[in-house]
């Protein structure tokens, strides 16, 4: 069973210091919603306040439109996953993922048996009568996924719950969530500093910053689409090139570059991803520049380019990231045509 | 120059032995050194007779053992066990409830006074037994309370620092998240405490509960003091077993049923602490 949850001018102080302010957001059923920011941005203590766990100075937590902000976290069935597994060292590990159906007042043995239907979801049956110090970090989290799993939440909770994790265990636990979201469609909000675990998981993101959501929308749009420099640094983009929006399209060092025709006209920064750029020959380039860095990053390479002034005078130095495939041949000092990928481009004014 | 594998296995291999063979040797050198003194006692209690400069004794026999089932001693036996389990219970509970009151800022409180507190609830560690079981007693007679009763609270005062401090330092690594888990599984107030504080606090109690079972266990001077000697138990026996002459034999029979109930708790407790870490 899932369900739809919703934030409502929801503000929190802790004492005189406002953490949350008038964050409105929902995740409709069978959704996965991340809520990315850094340290401090308030995204824990909003899920807390889903929880139960806190309740909000203002503003209501809704679940199927019913307002749950006066009821305790033990009867709102929400299931939050912290960081850390948190297993009762104390029970094994059926005994762990039984908690809720025991809690629930259900004999020793039928919780067992509910317990078990779960554990062989997150693949680890043969190890219910293991105790949690017996576990890897990568199953210890597994099982704390169903044992959350096993409460039957509307909602599901993750609090950067593969974030303790190696890369190879996150990409398991990625497949498992895949899963688990195939198998029992559960709307999930995901708390997360990091952003390629939002974009792979989630099909929305919320950016908080400073608690306040400067941005919810798509994957792609957020990338892509950023509505303040603030997201695109968040979201990861490198670039921010000033320039002046001015008849459809934004002139810079970069060229004249066509923008969304409601574009306010005036001083805006273009922001396009460094995935979005290309480097290109000198002869007929799109833009000038010299190659101030090469930065090998695995299979990638992340040049950076000061570009030359464009023909207006008034048009202030600009600097761009492209990220490229592979190592170019390329050194500090060479110059190199820059190029947009894409036949338009996306402005921020602030 | 490189070494092979091999090489390298075989100069690793003394520094391997010396960091397996040196715990084991420590372990048994203190092994021996707690259990030593023990020797003479066993041989005490089952000696007929053992004048210098034998090593053994001359003649054997189970007088002094079968001592040990005579009424007064199986009572005295009975009123210790149960000044021990009552000064485990109580010194558990308070020491529980005073370190979560330490734990952190009281309503109304500030760091300085929970520091007070914590100092004011160890200070019986300070002051001289004999000093405190004085001072208590004119109290006591002075309220009228029963032997048992009186005993009973001085020995809790006397063992609330032990606990206390066992529950602080369990505290100070308690992680308050599992208690959030629980409830967002289902758990009421109540029953996150009796499934989940209490079962993560359960190392802490245990060690808490054994503690204050051991001080009323083997107390002499209170029960002596509060007790007036109408409340006699085994180390009142023991000390005047010890004081008469040629009361050896029955002095080491004591002295070994003083220590069996204690060394049956810490293996009872040992082996529930170690099937806990391994298995359900």
């Amino acid at each position: 069973m899932s369900s739809q949850l919703s934030f409502s001018g929801i503000s929190h102080r802790f004492g005189a210091q406002e953490v949350l302010t008038n964050i409105s957001l929902e995740a409709p059923e069978g959704s996965c919603v991340a809520l990315l920011g850094a340290s401090g941005s308030g995204k824990s203590t909003l899920l807390r306040i889903a929880a139960g766990l806190e309740r909000p100075s203002a503003g209501r937590v809704l679940m199927d439109g019913e307002d749950v902000s006066e009821v305790n976290a033990e009867k709102r069935e929400t299931a939050l996953v912290f960081q850390q597994p948190l297993l009762f060292p104390h029970l094994s590990v059926v005994d762990n993922v039984a908690f809720s159906s025991r809690m629930a007042g259900h004999s020793r043995a039928a919780a067992h048996r509910h317990a078990c239907e779960y554990l062989e979801l997150v693949q680890l049956a043969g190890y219910a009568r293991r105790m949690p110090g017996q576990l890897s970090g990568g199953q210890e989290q597994r099982v704390a996924l169903a044992r959350a799993l096993a409460r039957q939440p509307r909602i599901l909770l993750l609090d950067e719950p593969f974030s303790s994790l190696d890369l190879p265990l996150r990409e398991d636990m990625y497949e498992l969530l895949e899963t688990i979201r195939e198998q029992l469609r559960p709307t999930i909000v995901l708390v997360t500093h990091d952003r390629r675990e939002a974009s792979v998981l989630a099909e929305s993101i919320a950016v908080l910053d400073h608690g306040e959501i400067l941005q919810h929308g798509g994957v792609a749009q957020l990338h892509h689409q950023p509505a303040s420099r603030a997201v695109n640094r968040i979201l990861g983009g490198l670039n921010e090139v000033p320039g002046v929006v001015r008849g459809g399209a934004h002139h810079s060092p970069l060229g004249r570059v066509p923008v969304p025709a409601d574009t306010a006209e005036g001083p805006a920064l273009l922001v396009p991803r460094q995935e979005s750029l290309c480097l290109t020959a000198v002869e007929g380039a799109q833009a000038l520049g010299r190659v101030t860095q090469v930065r090998a990053s695995g299979a990638h390479s992340l040049v950076r380019v000061a570009l030359d002034r464009g023909p207006e005078q008034d048009q202030e130095q600009a600097a761009v990231a492209v990220e490229v495939t592979g190592s170019p041949e390329l050194r500090p000092g060479d110059i190199t045509g820059v190029a947009l990928q894409n036949p338009s481009g996306w402005t921020v004014t602030r | 120059m490189s070494l092979s594998r091999s090489e390298v296995s075989r100069r690793r291999r003394p520094r391997w032995r010396v960091r397996t063979v040196l715990p084991l040797l420590l372990g048994l050198a203190l092994l021996i050194w707690i259990m030593l003194p023990l020797v003479p006692v066993l041989l005490w209690s089952a000696a007929g007779a053992w004048r210098a400069p034998d090593v053994l004794p001359s003649s054997w026999t189970a007088d002094a053992a079968l001592s040990l089932a005579e009424p007064e001693v199986l009572m005295a036996g009975v009123r210790s066990l149960g000044l021990g389990l009552s000064v485990a219970v109580t010194a558990t509970v308070l020491g529980g409830l005073a370190a979560f009151g330490l734990r952190g800022p009281t309503p109304g409180g500030s760091p300085a006074s929970t520091r007070l507190i914590g100092f004011v609830m160890l200070t019986p560690l300070a002051v001289p037994p004999f000093a405190l079981v004085m001072g208590s007693n004119v109290l006591l007679l002075g309220a009228r309370a029963p032997s048992f009763l009186g005993v009973l609270i001085v020995l809790t005062v006397t063992a609330l620092p032990y606990t206390t401090y066992m529950f602080v330092t369990a505290l100070a690594s308690y992680e308050d998240r599992f208690e959030a888990v629980a409830r967002t599984l289902g758990a009421s107030p109540a029953q996150v405490v009796l499934k989940v504080r209490l079962g993560l606090l359960m190392p802490a109690i245990a060690r808490a509960g054994f503690l204050a079972f051991l001080v009323g266990w083997s107390d002499y001077i209170t029960t002596v003091l509060i007790g007036g000697g109408q409340f006699i138990t085994l180390p009142l026996l023991l000390g005047s077993a010890a004081s008469s002459t040629g009361g050896e034999q029955l002095t080491a029979a004591l002295s070994l049923a003083m220590i069996v109930p204690p060394v049956v708790l810490l293996i009872l407790l040992a082996r529930r602490g170690a099937r806990g870490r391994t298995s359900s």
